[in-house]
Order: structure tokens, then C-alpha cells, then sequence
């Protein structure tokens, strides 16, 4: 904190030293997309930048700077080099904004006036939200939802502070697809409480693919796709690595990571990464108390490894990770019925008051995933190239209740049933409540065409099968069987300043059904659903530094079985869940509207979407016919269709007050509408602003690229709500308070970076409306966050 | 390195995998027929001679289908009664008697019995190990008037015994039943 403070004063003082800079725009050379994490370094000094999502860089030229011992006068010249492209250079005037190209290394066969072979993930009709190498450094939190949050119109559905998923225009779970080097992670997420497999070291560059691109991973991505990929090795012989520490003092967290990597093994071209990570949390601390029992233990490990040359002939890549987390459930939360609830409601402070800060008990979630990728390329003539992809992946989720059952004893008198009944209840108490095994393999194979008739672009087909098999006690879904097929195309071309891209798949999905506790039932349910998807996206290139977009789209998902089938009480909730067996398909048709600018001093990036959903699914509550059981009367709701509007905005800006200082502006809106029964959705982000004050310099006392910045963010209260529809009214707007400073330096000959951030500052008390411990509970209290990173091995 | 070598490299990091013993079936076997309390019976005594019999059962358990059995505890006005409670589970053959397991844990367990109208007032009359009331057994009051009422017996359970106070709800619910009451 005083450190940091003692970094933004010397950025304020360095300001007022002369200082020139050079402004520029990183895009493609081939598809002129802006290109983000590229280093740009003055050539012969030591002052650069990186380009930021939009592609921009500035780097600052203090006026004494000196090339080879003469001082810049009117220009200087800079490499450009980023993982995945050839190295560049280009000179730059002082004091204007230059626009200066990058090379793709596998561009081989492009030429500048074909467009020629891209990867298929990406879209030209609007770059994805991509994170830059930087902002992941920097909002490396506790899940990857936390990283996310970072791009305009993301927030997260949170269970404390292990478990956040992802809320991509106003939609979450099984309505955005989450896609790992090229396969779709298959857990079970249609449980609120459940999080993505993904731990946050795991290393990838991450993107929100939205549009006609999202085709290529499946039909179901109704908000998006999640696209984390493994970053690609380095080129060079050499032994690289990363280590990094982060610390958040909120829940005690400790975290260490490591990744190292080397190419070029065994001289032949075969290179390897592995990875690995593990974090310790103890509790969440509201300003005003601990909650009890959200402490967490979490790992990652895992590899990935390139066989041949990306530029030529036949290339390989595999990743295998394996994902492991004990989650802790608030206890305060885990409730008896619906009594028990309204009680835990009505208290102002937590009923349950916190134990051992680290220990993890009953109620508790064990996960574990393991994840297999492997994908080829290999170059098939004039054709263009083959890709295939095979994808393996097992889930285990195991579930444990607070307290088991009763278990009653055997034998012949009272004191040897009763010590039968103790060896049998802890017995039980060893053994999840609910335990659920998900079992996929996905199989991908696409050719990506040469260029026919101007039209560049990617077909194939994939299909996949998913066993699901239940254990333990409590059943919320069934054992399952599901087969799945698709056939896509994604196709796209430019005419003077238009970019067209469309496309469309085609998808069935086979379910069989076990609803037999004993999976003896000769008689298995069947469901076949089947349909098309895609979409159409034109971007309008107005000017070098204006554009727009319009997509129009359309997708739709199967039931998921716990809509079908769910028979059961919710914990969490209290609330019996009732599924219905005839749901159909659920579609969505929406159209976005994006307009970015990127014209010094301003960035603005924008963009409204409508979707309207036919057969939205979601848990209607049935007032007049609740669920009466022993444990006493329990709210009921149903799985069944309505029809829906989703329409919302974001806006993202950032306007560059000077060379060291910039405003930064993010704001979103979400609409949602129960058409049918004119209410409401739920789980619907309220309205909310980020504003931000960045300082930034190139160097502060031997810091490169110093940073410090002060935001605030401002939610307003969910106003879009109907007197009973939810157990509690939404809780209160509010506003918080956050500090963040950081750089780079040199340990050990190598850089290394540390960011020091305090997130609610101001120790605020507040309930998030998409916390789903709100009810309960307040939100986590004041954080320091210290991230570290440092580089290993060779710097070249 | 040629081609062959590599589909090999790969191959054998498939293969691998796969013979990794990764199989779809579940380690943990599901559980069935777990013990469940299905039936609560209560023994009513008046005048330490009459005694009658009322019983909430809900024999398919929690969900399914509703309860098939609440009877109407059926009072005289301005009188004492004295009550036991019996916890069964009638889906086991034989029917099992659950009522000592809650007695084996009744440092951590209370039943509380209420009449939103107040005809009829509930007390527990029996004693944990640390002196804190049970309420397997129990006396009723009936006021002098007449009317229709409701019983809602509750069992909470505790974390911790010392958590367990007279009188005082629990974090968590085991049993929440409601008899309608008719003192006449």
C-alpha cells in the first residue's frame, strides 16, 4: 500500500518531465484485425509497450533518449514481436498515430492480396474480446470468471469466493459453451453452485467468440464461447518459464504457480510445456464477520506438447490437464426447509458463526476434471489444410451434506444397535451424498479450404459421446447416454471495406435416459432433438479507425437432463425441483449492433444486442402447490417454456488524458423479460459502471511500465423485479472502492512483474444480487491482492 | 522425423490414456432406500388412563407423492395431556423404529411444538444428557376455548451441543410436520 502510493506520486512527478511518444494501431497484415499482446520495443533503447485489446500502443520517448549515441529528432523505430507472428520492425514519427502490420508465423500461404487460410475460431465479422497477456497477469484472481470480468458485458453468478460463472449478455450455464484448445468442457453445469473446471494458472489466451465463428464449436452457444487456447511455444531452443505467487489477504489465499517450456527437444521439433498450480483459501470475511466454511483447497496441472512445425507438413499438438478442487459450502446457506430459510433470511448477521478458518467440512463440494486434447493440422495440396481433433474428458463430482442421514443399527439389544448406527453413520459420513461421473469424447474433423471464389473459410463435422453414471444417496439427475452429430461451415470474404463472414451448422443429439435408482429399468427413456444454427455477421470499415458490425444470429440447445428429469430437493435453495420430461429444444434468434473507434485520444468500443428467445427454460415457482414433507413444506418450482427478451448494452471507454494519464469507462444494461408470464427474469446482472483513473509510465526508479490505478464501480439496484418472485427483494445498489499499482522490474537478470491491489477499499458492506450467498450473508469485506510473477529461464 | 513417427507419438499418447484405467462407471454406488422417517406417531394420555393414537405419514417419502395420512389430534377443552412421539420408517420391512437414534443423539437434537392460535400449549417434559429438553416426551394444555388449530412439531438439529438451547430453533430442520388441532 505505502509502496504503492510511493509509485503513484512518482508517476505524477515524472509528468511533469518532458516526454514525447509514439502512438500506433497493431492489426493483422492479412485480415487487418488489431492484434493484441504485442511487444513493442524501441530499437536500441530500452522503452516499449505492449498493444492493448484494440491493438494500440503507446510508447513514451523521454526527451534525452539516445540511439547509438544521437538523440531522436523526429522518429524512432521499434520491433514488434508477439507468440504466433513473425518479428517486425517499423519506424514511427513522433507524435502521430501510425497503423503498422504484423505477420501471422504459419501465414505461409497467404499472400497481401488473398485473404487466405485463418484459424476458424476467428471472426472477422467482430475481433473477439480477447485479454490481453497483461490483463490476465493483472486480474489473475481466484477463478477464471474473475479474469473475464475484465471485457465490456461479462459479469459472474458467484457462490462465495471459489465458485463464479461466467454471465456472458445476461446469460450463464449451459447458454454459453466454455471451449479448451478446440473442446467444449463438459461438467456439470447445470448446477448454479457449479464452477468451470478451468483454474486460473492454467496458461491460455482467453477470448469471448461471439457471432457466425461460434458455429465451429457447437450449437448451444447462446451468449458466446468461452475460448481459452494454450499459448504456442516459443520457437527457439531455449528453456522459458514463469513462476508466479499471488496472495489475497480477504481469505488468507495463498497460490503458487509454475510453467516452463522448451522446443526443439531432442533437436527434432517437438516441443513441451508443463504447468502446474495449487491454492489454499481459508474463509471469506464480510467487513462485519467470517463466513463459515467457504475455505477451498484447489490444483491444476498439466502439458501441452507441439510435434512438427506449425509452418509446414504435419502438426500436432496435445494437452492433458488435470483440474482438482475441495469446495467449501457456506454452511450458513445449507438449510433444512423452507422455515429454516425464511429464519436465515430475516437475520441480519450469518445464523452460523464461523469455526477453524481453514478447515473444510460438510457441506462441501470434491471435483476433480481431467481433460485429453489432442489436434492435427496437416496440409492436404491445393486443397488448404485437414484438421482433426480428438477430445477426451472425465468430471467427478462429489457432493457431501452436512450431516448424513440417520442410519439405523442392527443387532440384538439397545447399546450394540446404537454403537452399529455410530460405525454406520460415520461410515456414510465418508461417502458423498451425491456423486456424479461425466464421461465425453469429442471428435472434430474440418478442412480449412483455400480461398474458392474469394471465400476463405472452414467445413466439417464432429460428434461426441457422453456417458453420465450416479452414485450416493441423493438423485438430481439420472444416469445418461448422449450421442451428438454436427455438420458446420464457416465462411467469410471481403468486398472493398465490408467484411462478410456466415455460418451455419446442422446438429442431433441422442438421449437415453436411466431413471431407475438401480439403473435395472428395462425400460430407458429416448429423446432425439435435431436443428440448425448460424448466423450472418457484416463489418462495415469506415475509416482506418472506425468500424461496425452487425451480426444476426441463431442458436438453440437441448434440455439439459436435469430439466428433464430433476426430482429433488435443493439445499442451497430449499426448493423442490421438478423437471418435465416433454420439454422441446430452446432457441434463440438475436441481433448485435458493435461500433469501435479507436481515434487518439479515444477508444470507444460499443455494441446493444436483442435476443428473443422461444422455449426459454427455466423453474417456474408453483405458489399453490408446494412439496409437504417430513422435514416440513417446501416452495416448489417446475422446469417449463416461456418465451423471453434478453436486450441489453455495454459500452467500454478509455480516453487518454495525457501521456501518462488516462480515463477509463465500462458500463453495462441488461433488459430481461418473461414475455409469457410478463415478469422478470432471474439471475439478471443490474445495471453498473466502472470508472477508472490510469497513471502509466515506462519507467519510475528502474520500474518499467509503472501503473497505478484507482477505479470505482458503481451497481445499481435490481430494479427489474416482481413482489415475490424471489425469497428476498434484491439487495440495495452500492459503490466500491478499488486501488491497484504495479511494474515491472529485473531480479536475477530476469523481468519479473508485481501488482499490489486493494479491492474494496473502503471495507464496504454490500450484497451483490448475483451472489448466491445474499441472502444470507454480505459480500467479501476489504483485499489486498499481491500478484508476482517471475520470468525464468533464457530471455531471447 | 517423419510422419509415421509421429501418428506413432501420438497414437501411444491415446492409447496411454485410454489403458489409464479412466473408466465411466461411478466408484461411488448409488444408495437406496437410505434411512428415511416416513411416520410420526403420537401416544396421547389423558388423565393417565385414555390414550389415543395420531399419525402423519408420508409413506413414498420426501417428493413423490403427497402425504397419505394426517390425522386430526382431537382435544377436550381445558385439559392435560401427556404424549410420547414415535419416529417410524413404514417403507423398510419391517417397519423400523427410529426413535432410539434420535434418542442416541439427543444432545444435539430438540423437538418444539407450537399452535399459531395458542389452544394448545406444547412442553417438552424430558432431559437430555446436559439438562436440555428432548421432547420425545411431552405435555399438552388445552385452553378453555373451543376451536380449530394446527401442531407444528419441529425437530432441529444442532452442530454443536452447545449450541442447543430450551426453546430455540436450530440452523436446520430434520422434521417440520403440521397436525391440524380441534379442541372441543
Amino acid at each position: 500500500m505505502v509502496k504503492g502510493l510511493a509509485i503513484g506520486t512518482l508517476i505524477l512527478l515524472l509528468a511533469l518531465s518532458g516526454e514525447r511518444f509514439v502512438h500506433g494501431v497493431v492489426v493483422d497484415r492479412v485480415d487487418r484485425t488489431p492484434v493484441s499482446g504485442v511487444v513493442v520495443r524501441t530499437i536500441g533503447a530500452s522503452y516499449g509497450a505492449i498493444s492493448n485489446h484494440h491493438g494500440a500502443f503507446h510508447v513514451h520517448v523521454p526527451d534525452t533518449a539516445t540511439v547509438d549515441g544521437r538523440r531522436l529528432t523526429d522518429s524512432v523505430c521499434v520491433e514488434l514481436s508477439r507468440i504466433g507472428y513473425r518479428k517486425d520492425t517499423a519506424c514511427i514519427p513522433f507524435g502521430q498515430t501510425a497503423t503498422v502490420t504484423i505477420e501471422r508465423s504459419d501465414a505461409h500461404t497467404r499472400t497481401v492480396e488473398v485473404v487466405g487460410l485463418r484459424d476458424a475460431s476467428y471472426s472477422t465479422s467482430r475481433p473477439a474480446l480477447e485479454l490481453t497477456a497483461h490483463e490476465l497477469d493483472e486480474q489473475r484472481g481466484q477463478t477464471l470468471a474473475d479474469v473475464l470480468e475484465v471485457l465490456p458485458g461479462v459479469t459472474a453468478l458467484r457462490t462465495g469466493a471459489s465458485v463464479a460463472k461466467p454471465v456472458v449478455h445476461g446469460v450463464t450455464g449451459q447458454r454459453i459453451a466454455t471451449s479448451t484448445n478446440g473442446v467444449l468442457l463438459e461438467g456439470q453445469q447445470w448446477g448454479e453452485d457449479h464452477g468451470q473446471e478451468i483454474d486460473p494458472f492454467t496458461p491460455m489466451q482467453l477470448s469471448v467468440v461471439q457471432g457466425p465463428a461460434s458455429v465451429y464449436y457447437g450449437p448451444g452457444a447462446m451468449g458466446g464461447v468461452i475460448n481459452a487456447t494454450s499459448p504456442p511455444l516459443r520457437a527457439d531452443s531455449l528453456f522459458h518459464g514463469q513462476a508466479m505467487l499471488n496472495l489475497f489477504s480477504n481469505n488468507r489465499q495463498g497460490a503458487v504457480g509454475l510453467a516452463v517450456e522448451q522446443n526443439q527437444l531432442l533437436a527434432v521439433p517437438l516441443g513441451l510445456r508443463l504447468f502446474g498450480g495449487v491454492r489454499r483459501a481459508a474463509d471469506v470475511h464480510a467487513p462485519d464477520y467470517a463466513l463459515d466454511n467457504t475455505s477451498f483447497m484447489q490444483y491444476t496441472a498439466g502439458l501441452y506438447s507441439e510435434i512438427g512445425s506449425a509452418d509446414s507438413g504435419l502438426f500436432v499438438t496435445l494437452y492433458g490437464s488435470v483440474f482438482g478442487a475441495n469446495l467449501g459450502v457456506f454452511s450458513g446457506s445449507h438449510l433444512g426447509n423452507a422455515d429454516d430459510l425464511q429464519r436465515a433470511i430475516n437475520s441480519d448477521v450469518p445464523l452460523v458463526t464461523a469455526g477453524d478458518p481453514y478447515s473444510i467440512e460438510g457441506p462441501r463440494q470434491d471435483v476433480d476434471h481431467l481433460m485429453f486434447a489432442a489436434n492435427a493440422r496437416i496440409p492436404i495440396g491445393n486443397l488448404g489444410r485437414l484438421q482433426l481433433q480428438y477430445g477426451w474428458q472425465q468430471n467427478n463430482r462429489n457432493e457431501f451434506d452436512r450431516h448424513s442421514l440417520r442410519i439405523v443399527g442392527h443387532g440384538a439389544d439397545s447399546a450394540s444397535r446404537h454403537q452399529d448406527s455410530i460405525a454406520r453413520l460415520a461410515e456414510a459420513l465418508g461417502v458423498p451424498a451425491m456423486s456424479v461421473r461425466l464421461t465425453t469424447y469429442s471428435l472434430k474433423l474440418g478442412l480449412e479450404h483455400s480461398p474458392l471464389l474469394g471465400m476463405s473459410g472452414v467445413v466439417g463435422l464432429d460428434a461426441s459421446r457422453q456417458v453420465n453414471r450416479r452414485g450416493g444417496s441423493v438423485m438430481l439427475i439420472p444416469d445418461y447416454n448422449l450421442w451428438g452429430a454436427g455438420l458446420f461451415a464457416h465462411e467469410s470474404f471481403h468486398i472493398n471495406n465490408l467484411a462478410v463472414d456466415a455460418g451455419l451448422r446442422y446438429d442431433v443429439r441422442w438421449l437415453t435416459a436411466y431413471l431407475d435408482e438401480l439403473h435395472t429399468n428395462s425400460n430407458p427413456q429416448h429423446r432425439i432433438y435435431g436443428s440448425v444454427s448460424g448466423g450472418l455477421g457484416v463489418r462495415w470499415i469506415h475509416s482506418p479507425t472506425q468500424t461496425s458490425t452487425i451480426n444476426l444470429g441463431h442458436a438453440w440447445r437441448q434440455p439439459q437432463v436435469n430439466e428433464l428429469y430433476s426430482n429433488g430437493l435443493h439445499h442451497g435453495a430449499a426448493q423442490y425441483e421438478i423437471g418435465d420430461s416433454t420439454l422441446s429444444v430452446e432457441s434463440v434468434t438475436g441481433l448485435q449492433y458493435a461500433f469501435d473507434m479507436q481515434s487518439s485520444p479515444f477508444t470507444i468500443n460499443t455494441s446493444a444486442y436483442v435476443d428473443v428467445y422461444h422455449n426459454y427454460i427455466q423453474a417456474v415457482p408453483q405458489p399453490n402447490n408446494p412439496t409437504v414433507t417430513v422435514r416440513g413444506t417446501f416452495p416448489t418450482a417446475r422446469y417449463s417454456h416461456t418465451q423471453a427478451v434478453i436486450a441489453g448494452a455495454d459500452v467500454a471507454a478509455q480516453w487518454e488524458l495525457s501521456s501518462l494519464a488516462s480515463l477509463l469507462a465500462k458500463a453495462m444494461v441488461v433488459y430481461a423479460r418473461d414475455v409469457d408470464h410478463d415478469m422478470p427474469l432471474y439471475h439478471i446482472p443490474p445495471a453498473q459502471l466502472r470508472l477508472a483513473l490510469h497513471l502509466h509510465s515506462s519507467d519510475v526508479l528502474g520500474i518499467e511500465d509503472a501503473f497505478a490505478e484507482l477505479g470505482g464501480r458503481l451497481v445499481a439496484r435490481q430494479t427489474q423485479y416482481r413482489e415475490g418472485m424471489d425469497y428476498a427483494p434484491p439487495p440495495p445498489g452500492y459503490a466500491l472502492v478499488d486501488l491497484k499499482v504495479g511494474g515491472m522490474f529485473t531480479t536475477f537478470g530476469r523481468p519479473s512483474t508485481i501488482t499490489i491491489d486493494v479491492t474494496n477499499a473502503l471495507n464496504t458492506r454490500y450484497r451483490d444480487v448475483m451472489s448466491r450467498y445474499r441472502y444470507f450473508a454480505d459480500d467479501a469485506g476489504i483485499n489486498f491482492i499481491i500478484r508476482f510473477t517471475q520470468t525464468l529461464g533464457s530471455q531471447q | 522425423m517423419n510422419r509415421t513417427t509421429l501418428f506413432l507419438i501420438l497414437a501411444s499418447c491415446c492409447l496411454s490414456l485410454v489403458l489409464a484405467g479412466c473408466t465411466e462407471s461411478n466408484p461411488v454406488k448409488p444408495i437406496n432406500g437410505t434411512e428415511v422417517i416416513t411416520t410420526i406417531q403420537l401416544a396421547l394420555t389423558k388423565n393417565g388412563a385414555d390414550t389415543s393414537y395420531v399419525v402423519w405419514e408420508d409413506v413414498d417419502g420426501a417428493g413423490g407423492r403427497a402425504p397419505n395420512r394426517i390425522d386430526t389430534i382431537k382435544l377436550d377443552a381445558s385439559t392435560m395431556y401427556n404424549g410420547t412421539l414415535k419416529l417410524l420408517n413404514a417403507s423398510a420391512i419391517p417397519t423400523a423404529d427410529v426413535t432410539p437414534d434420535i434418542r442416541s443423539e439427543m444432545n444435539q437434537h430438540q423437538f418444539i411444538g407450537y399452535d399459531e392460535k395458542g389452544l394448545v400449549v406444547w412442553a417438552a417434559n424430558d432431559v437430555d444428557g446436559l439438562g436440555k429438553p428432548i421432547g420425545l416426551s411431552f405435555t399438552m394444555y388445552t385452553s378453555s376455548t373451543k376451536g380449530q388449530g394446527s401442531l407444528t412439531l419441529t425437530l432441529y438439529h444442532y452442530d454443536a451441543e452447545a449450541d442447543k438451547e430450551a426453546g430455540k430453533p436450530g440452523v436446520e430442520s430434520d422434521i417440520s410436520v403440521v397436525f391440524p388441532v380441534v379442541v372441543q
